[in-house]
């Protein structure tokens, strides 16, 4: 039973390997340094993830952001986190974003305001943070607004509002053995899709999926992995070390350190990851991100033999 | 005599000592001294672990230029850590007289063991110097 | 314990330049537990204080009291002979004994000599944590004993979130533990994993100070 209609939805119900993308909104209030990465990107995803405020560093709005995609042929993936706004603003927001045509939700916690920006911005580490509800509980407000008619409050709107409704799952982090319960909780609550944290081991991540599997969650939601693309073996070091979830092989550091052109050797990592991903049974699709290099994108997906998406 | 380049008036250096630090009963010295060109308070603690930060800043308040502790080498505490806690404590009061734009040197440690009264002496007058640069305690003339 | 800590001196010194005689008041509850505001603390700043005053030019007589707590009336009441001879008082107890001296004697100047920041345990000598938050709509009992409102940076009812470092700390303090690693490994200690698995409904924030300033009564209490 179709829940939202919206393309990625219909490209995983027929059976075909999905792919999303992530566009970073400007840190200003340019609407053309959206609609330039749109007309880059135009054609090479069927859902393009717009982040929401990602690291506590203000940028456009991911609803503007969305809409600006979506105006110019790129159907989005609104992300929502926790974070600046309590359920009230949350429902009131959706409500705007489905009046908008945006018909994909992402539920994230959110980062922080304290991880703050990597020390060039000065960020706001001294906002007040709301958390008045968590991913988790989103995911149920979505689903309730969607197949209800209602809204948390028990209140009813005057019309449902269908979502395809998206969470995001870092198998790797601590406590591991619980990384998979609430991967279920997130799909018992009424996620659709799920993305993950970036993996750069996908064995590893295949015996993940397999746990999925085997409780059976991967016929009730659509896994796809995240893959970022590295850009250098420095990068690649600084989120082994740092970012919580994201496990990078030794082999692949000392690789991307002994490459001629790290940039050229990290598109062809990429490439290599997203055709190990295809062959994990039971993962859905892949959700690639180039942090602040999108330009690069449409040329991987191509070498990566997933071009044309399938018209569905 | 005048000291071109002093004030005019010697440093009052108050020195509170560890009475384990020193060789014998003979060698404490009591109250103030001002011979060798000192002009100095000694008095002695039955472990330097009691000089309290509230203590210390009055001693201070009061118009010392200058407060030196002396206390037992690491290791040596007669009462295991008492030294260790002496240290913690002059540290913290050193950072309060920073914030108070007092001069963290004002306040001092020395450690020693087996003191004679020459040592002490020389340990009050090795500080006059230093205490010349950082120059008299506002708190003069205020004593209570 | 209610937690605070001082006041950085230059702002202290700022607010003081204007008043001659100063009452520094301390209490010897929740601030003297965290070596903030009892009497040690008083004596401490006390002296500092007439310092730190004397080195930008102005000196001020300044006179110490510390009551048993500032948060009961009686106690406050003690205060009332030397208030008439302060022209400021600088308060080292929590934000509520501030208030409570403020509202006793509302002609003198009163100025907070502290941050008032949570209610915390004293986990070690010289570490204080935050362990409650006051919500309201206290869970402690299906979190086997470990606040997420509290301990968890984002307050989460269905933790952890993505940012548990390897270690089991939290992404955003690398000494403090994921509250949620911790609720788990007890979960599991005990065999009750599955109690972990219920989705937690959107908490109810009224009864705290979401809701609006807080007022209990007690009938029974009232004179």
């Amino acid at each position: 039973m179709m829940k939202a209609g919206t393309k990625l939805e219909r490209t995983l119900r027929a059976g075909q390997f999905a792919l999303t993308v992530e566009v970073g909104p400007p840190r200003g209030p340019d609407p053309e340094d959206v609609i330039r990465k749109a007309r880059q990107l135009k054609g090479v995803a069927d859902g393009y993830n717009v982040t929401d405020n990602q690291t506590a560093v203000v940028r456009m709005s991911s609803i503007a952001g969305a809409k600006l995609l979506h105006d110019a042929g790129c159907e989005p993936i609104m992300q929502m986190t926790c974070r600046d706004r309590n359920r009230i603003a949350l429902q009131s927001d959706l409500l705007g974003a489905w009046a908008m045509g945006m018909r994909n939700c992402l539920c994230l916690s959110g980062d922080h305001q304290k991880a703050g920006a990597s020390g060039k911005l000065k960020g706001h580490p001294g906002a007040k943070n709301v958390f008045d509800v968590d991913s988790i509980q989103l995911i149920s407000i979505l689903k309730e607004m969607r197949d209800s008619g209602v809204l948390e409050s028990g209140d009813s709107i005057s019309q449902a509002t269908p979502f395809f409704i998206g969470a995001v799952w870092t198998p790797l982090a601590p406590p591991e053995e619980f990384r998979i319960l609430r991967l279920a909780k997130k799909i018992e609550a009424g996620a659709d899709f799920i993305q993950t944290q970036a993996v750069f081991d996908m064995k590893r991540f295949a015996t993940s999926v397999k746990a999925a599997a085997d409780k059976g969650l991967t016929d009730r939601a659509a896994i796809l992995v995240g893959i970022i693309v590295p850009k250098s073996a420095r990068m690649l070091e600084y989120m082994n070390a740092n970012v919580p979830g994201v496990e990078v092989p030794e082999a692949l550091i000392k690789r991307m350190a002994a490459a001629k052109d790290q940039r050229q050797e990290g598109y062809q990592i990429t490439v290599e990851l997203i055709q190990a991903a295809r062959n994990i049974p039971g993962l859905k699709g892949v959700h690639l991100q180039a942090i602040e290099s999108e330009e690069v994108l449409p040329e991987i997906i191509k070498s990566a033999g997933l071009l044309p998406r399938p018209q569905v | 005599m005048k000291d071109s380049s002093s004030s005019g008036s010697t440093p009052r250096i108050v020195v509170v000592y560890c009475r384990n630090a020193v060789a014998s009963a003979a060698e404490m010295l009591e109250g103030p001294h001002t011979q060798k060109g000192l002009n100095a308070y000694f008095a002695a603690l039955p472990c330097s672990s009691k000089v309290e930060p509230s203590y210390l800043l009055k001693i201070l308040a009061d118009g010392a230029d200058g407060l030196l502790v002396v206390a037992c080498p690491e290791g040596k505490c007669r009462f295991m850590v008492g030294n260790v806690r002496a240290e913690k404590r002059i540290n913290y009061v050193r950072s309060l007289l920073d914030t108070a734009n007092m001069g963290a040197d004002r306040l001092t440690l020395e450690r020693g063991e087996k003191l004679k009264e020459k040592d002490l002496l020389k340990l009050a007058q090795d500080r006059l110097g230093p205490l010349k640069i950082l120059g008299p305690n506002p708190m003069k003339g205020d004593r209570k | 314990m209610i937690i605070a800590e001082w006041k950085p001196l230059p702002e202290l010194v700022e607010v003081l330049k204007g008043h001659t005689n100063v009452l520094v008041a301390g209490c010897a509850t929740c601030v003297a537990e965290c070596a903030a505001g009892g009497e040690r603390e008083v004596e401490t700043l006390a002296p500092l204080l007439t310092m730190a005053l004397k080195k930008e030019g102005r000196s001020i007589n300044v006179r110490t009291k510390t009551l048993e707590r500032q948060c009961e009336w009686e106690f406050v009441e003690e205060l009332a002979a030397v208030v008439p001879k302060v022209d400021a008082i600088v308060s080292l107890a929590c934000g509520i004994g501030i208030q409570a001296v403020a509202e006793r004697f509302p002609d003198v100047a009163v100025y907070p000599g502290v941050n008032t920041t949570a209610l915390a345990i004293r986990q070690e000598p010289g570490l204080w944590i935050a362990r409650c938050a006051a919500c309201g709509d206290c869970v402690l009992g299906e979190t086997f004993g470990f606040c997420p409102v509290a301990r968890c940076a984002k307050s989460l009812s269905n933790g952890p979130c993505g940012g548990t470092r390897k270690n089991g700390k939290c992404e955003i303090d690398e000494n403090l533990d994921c509250v949620w690693y911790q609720i788990f490994e007890r979960a599991k200690a005990r065999g009750k994993v599955e109690q972990l698995l219920k989705v937690r409904k959107p908490k109810n924030w009224s009864n705290s100070g979401h809701g609006g300033p807080k007022r209990m009564v007690r009938e029974d209490l009232r004179p």
